[in-house]
């Protein structure tokens, strides 16, 4: 007879870590006995697996690292972190750096002792893309509280198409048209006495069942519905509705009420948009200041607008869309209170964003990146009034929170405040000589976006700058030797390439780490093939159309892409929260296994990236 | 030294063996002692290896009784969790109140849960056959082991391979610096070994397992672990 739990210090390690913490000790215990304890000594290196078997490993101490065929680090791994031999499309060794004692897992066997929590299941996938996103997932469904808290019918939307089953694909479509907003029709079969819910057909199911089979639009609905679809409860949490969105994968769910009557419909959209009502409020208000000290006053309005979103988990690329627009009113706001105050404008001009203010992936962090296009004939008094004005503007953003450049590409500085002749010649110089000391000032300008002013004098710049920048092989090759010029750290957690930042010892820059590099190399792709976007994912997504970068790629980049993007928002949201000052490095201490597994996948993919562009692009 | 090492602790056992050939004992100790031991030229990585605990209320076999008995398997180098066993032994004595202070294993505990003496032992030599035999400090587990065998079969020693890892650290430490501690995780600790809670059979049996690769390693490195250095090293 044996002891309820067989290996007490196994079964105690294993439930230390991510994401084994989140099972039963009961799990714990058939795990733990089928697992194999390995010593590699240092200098010995894992032993190629002969069998078909997948294993997953968990270093228990020491230190390994991995390396790809050509002998390139892939990553470095110490204590508590879980790596896996994927035979398909994993193909590296494993050397030990310290005397190392190694836990196995026969991959199979483990899936099957987690069987029954598929949160586990996802977060020990092989493929670190799959890891990536689960973990963005993961963190979604865990949002603590806001949004995710309230009840579904506070949120439901009630607008919804109901169509008895004899309709026609035609008609139920030509309804759907009509009510605005709506993009799903449910099916209720009223020939009962009690209207149930038989089906559901959204704008997709039209394109894809109708449309792309050519199917007999006089043909009821009930041919190409989803028969018995997802519901949810009228009191049910948002949560679980996203849950069961996030389960099922699918966008539309219907809502019922008690007597499972269709009362309403939830959607992504509608979670995003029942948030951007707090922005949509201080976007107003902004707009009714009068001075300055009523802006920022506003300041703090904003940041618990971003506490909501980052609480809630919203999508990265919408928590930096919906900052983005409440910079923009700031700005704009500012540029009227200036104009009242040093008098009226004196010639035309245009506000421009630059850098990622004009990609719309603003954090709390963001400093200003902005200039001043003047007309041509501006008079040098009017260059003066500009100088003042771009001053005032630059410092209010300051003063609401907006910190100015440190490397001075802003509208105060004369350089950058200059009449649409010499920006013209800018744009001319840098794509004609793409040197090191013009590059950066070139990779912040290659974004614009015009805030405020005569538009006019933006699109015969912006044609300028397409015009200089299209097929542009110098230009395109010079940001590439650029981008290159750091590679994202390896062997993180090793101290190796942590920064010293004074009495808080190493830390982990993530904007230099991952953020950076993929901005850089998202923009040489779709320069490259002339892509006028500006955001980051919208560049990656266009690479993918332009088959630049193939699916799984693409896949990587964005996931890395959105979960670093992510993690920045989750620190600075935990910055808020401690109060202290907000900061883009994190100490590695606070991570956990998984957390520094998912890092080493984003820095891995990341690296991969590079060298995929340094290939294409031979720099 | 080749000579005196191949004249002393291997033809022992085999002398040994010629003696008992003869009679037939019940199984599993007839499988026991009819399997051929291991060449000593083999490395010892090859050789399939148990390794055993006892925690036990005292030292002398004679008086003494095992409370506990954990042990687990190693072949092709690794440990192999699937093979783990811990049982804990019902007894008729009772334990002394300083033995419970250290294993945490109390008489009602024991009376339970526990396994018939006879039915762990046999349990034990079963999973023995063909295997290297590990324990660190074998002197205890060899002295129980043996008492068992010779109420039960009448035999005065028990003619297998024993490796020792509390010996083969002593061996060791003649090429490194002395080291006064000798228990197992002060061992451990110098192999940077995680520190594993103590006085568990089983888990001392998988401390040991690893402490026993660990110096496989520290003494050979990627050579061959040639098995008639660590049985000279555990002989001493």
């Amino acid at each position: 007879m044996m002891d309820s739990t067989l290996l007490p210090n196994i079964v105690a390690f294993l439930g230390a870590i991510e994401p084994f913490n989140q099972l039963p000790n009961a799990v714990l215990d058939s795990i733990a006995i089928n697992m194999e304890i390995q010593f590699l000594g240092k200098g010995e290196s894992l032993a190629p697996l002969l069998t078909q078997k997948q294993n997953l490993f968990i270093i228990r101490s020491g230190v390994i690292e991995q390396r790809l065929p050509d002998g390139s680090l892939r990553s470095r791994l110490g204590e508590k972190d879980i790596f896996g031999f994927s035979l398909e499309n994993e193909n590296y060794q494993a050397n030990a750096l310290e005397n190392s004692l190694i836990y196995r897992f026969d991959y199979a066997a483990l899936l099957h002792c987690v069987a029954d929590y598929p949160i586990v299941t996802e977060q020990l996938a092989l493929s670190a893309n799959r890891r990536l996103q689960s973990s963005v997932n993961v963190q979604w469904s865990e949002g603590e509280k806001g949004l995710f808290f309230k009840s579904v019918k506070e949120v439901a939307s009630t607008r919804i198409v109901q169509v008895p089953p004899s309709m026609t694909i035609q008609e139920v479509a030509r309804l759907m048209r009509h009510e605005t907003g709506c993009s799903c029709a449910v099916i209720v079969d009223n020939s009962s006495l009690n209207n149930t819910l038989v089906g559901m057909v959204t704008d997709k199911d039209m394109t894809k069942r109708v449309v792309a089979d050519a199917v007999d639009v006089t043909l009821p609905i009930t041919h190409v519905m989803t028969e018995h679809p997802w519901t949810v409860g009228n009191d049910e949490l948002v949560l679980s509705a996203v849950h069961v969105m996030m389960k099922h994968n699918i966008q539309n769910v219907p809502v019922l009420d008690a007597n499972k009557q269709v009362v309403g419909l939830i959607t992504p959209q509608l979670l995003v948009q029942k948030h951007s009502v707090q922005a949509v409020f201080l976007i107003e208000k902004i707009g009714r200041c009068q001075s300055l000290e009523e802006l920022t006053a506003l300041a703090l309005e904003r940041q618990a607008i971003f506490e909501a979103m980052a609480e809630a988990n919203l999508p990265s690329h919408l928590i930096g869309q919906v900052l983005t627009m409440i910079y923009d009113a700031f700005t704009q706001r500012l540029i009227y209170i200036a104009e009242k105050a040093l008098g009226p404008i004196p010639c035309r001009y245009v506000w421009l964003a630059a850098g990622s203010h004009a990609r719309s992936e603003i954090h709390l962090l963001s400093d200003q990146d902005n200039a001043l296009v003047l007309e041509n004939n501006a008079t040098d008094s009017d260059r003066v009034y500009f100088n003042h004005f771009a001053m005032y503007v630059c410092k209010g953003l300051a003063e609401c929170g907006y910190a100015l450049c440190t490397g001075r590409f802003m509208a105060a500085t004369p350089k950058w405040c200059q009449p649409l002749n010499v920006w013209l010649q800018y744009y001319r110089k840098w794509a004609n000589n793409p040197e090191y000391d013009m590059l950066l000032s070139l990779t912040v300008f290659l974004e614009i976006r015009p805030l405020a002013g005569d538009n006019t004098l933006f699109d015969i710049l912006e044609k300028q700058r397409v015009v200089q920048v299209k097929g542009n092989t110098r230009l395109i090759s010079a940001l590439v030797r650029n981008a290159l010029q750091t590679r994202p750290p390896l062997g993180i957690f090793n101290n190796l390439v942590l920064e010293k930042e004074g009495k808080n010892g190493k830390r982990l820059n993530i904007k230099k780490a991952a953020i950076g590099h993929l901005v850089d190399l998202a923009r040489i792709y779709a320069l490259h093939d002339g892509g006028e976007m500006l955001a980051t994912e919208a560049r990656l997504r266009f690479a993918l159309d332009h088959q630049s970068i193939n699916e799984s790629s693409y896949q990587d980049l964005s996931g890395t892409y959105q979960y670093m993007m992510q993690l920045r928002y989750s620190h600075h949201l935990r910055c808020l929260r401690s109060g202290k000052p907000l900061s883009n490095t994190l100490n590695p201490d606070h991570f956990g296994s998984f957390s520094r597994q998912h890092l080493k996948d984003a820095f891995r993919i990341v690296s991969g990236f590079q060298d995929a562009v340094k290939m294409k692009f031979g720099a | 030294m080749l000579a005196w090492f191949k004249s002393t602790p291997l033809k022992q056992l085999e002398a040994q063996r010629d003696r008992i050939a003869t009679q037939v004992y019940p199984e599993p100790l007839q499988s026991l002692v009819s399997t051929p031991l291991a060449d000593t030229l083999t490395d010892a990585r090859l050789l399939d290896v148990i390794v055993l605990d006892f925690e036990t209320n005292g030292l002398n076999p004679q008086v003494h009784n095992v409370l506990s008995m954990g042990w687990v398997e190693i072949t092709n180098g690794i440990i192999n969790l699937g093979s783990a066993r811990h049982y804990l032994i019902r007894s008729e004595t009772a334990i002394t109140g300083d033995s419970a202070m250290i294993h945490h294993l109390l008489p009602e505990q024991l009376n339970k849960a526990g396994l018939d003496e006879h039915r762990a032992f046999s349990q034990l030599l079963k999973a023995m056959v063909g295997k290297i035999v590990i324990a660190h400090g074998s002197v205890i587990e060899k002295g129980f082991l043996e008492h068992y065998i010779n109420q039960h079969y009448h035999l005065s020693s028990l003619p297998i391979l024993w490796l020792d890892t509390l010996k083969i650290e002593q061996y060791r430490s003649q090429i490194r610096s002395t080291k006064p501690d000798w228990r197992l995780a002060s061992v451990r600790k110098c192999y940077h070994l995680p520190d594993y809670p103590a006085h568990h059979a089983l888990m001392d049996a998988i401390a040991t397992a690893e402490l026993y690769l660990a110096q496989l390693h520290g003494l050979f490195g990627s050579a061959p672990a040639k098995l008639e250095v660590l049985i000279k090293a555990s002989q001493r």
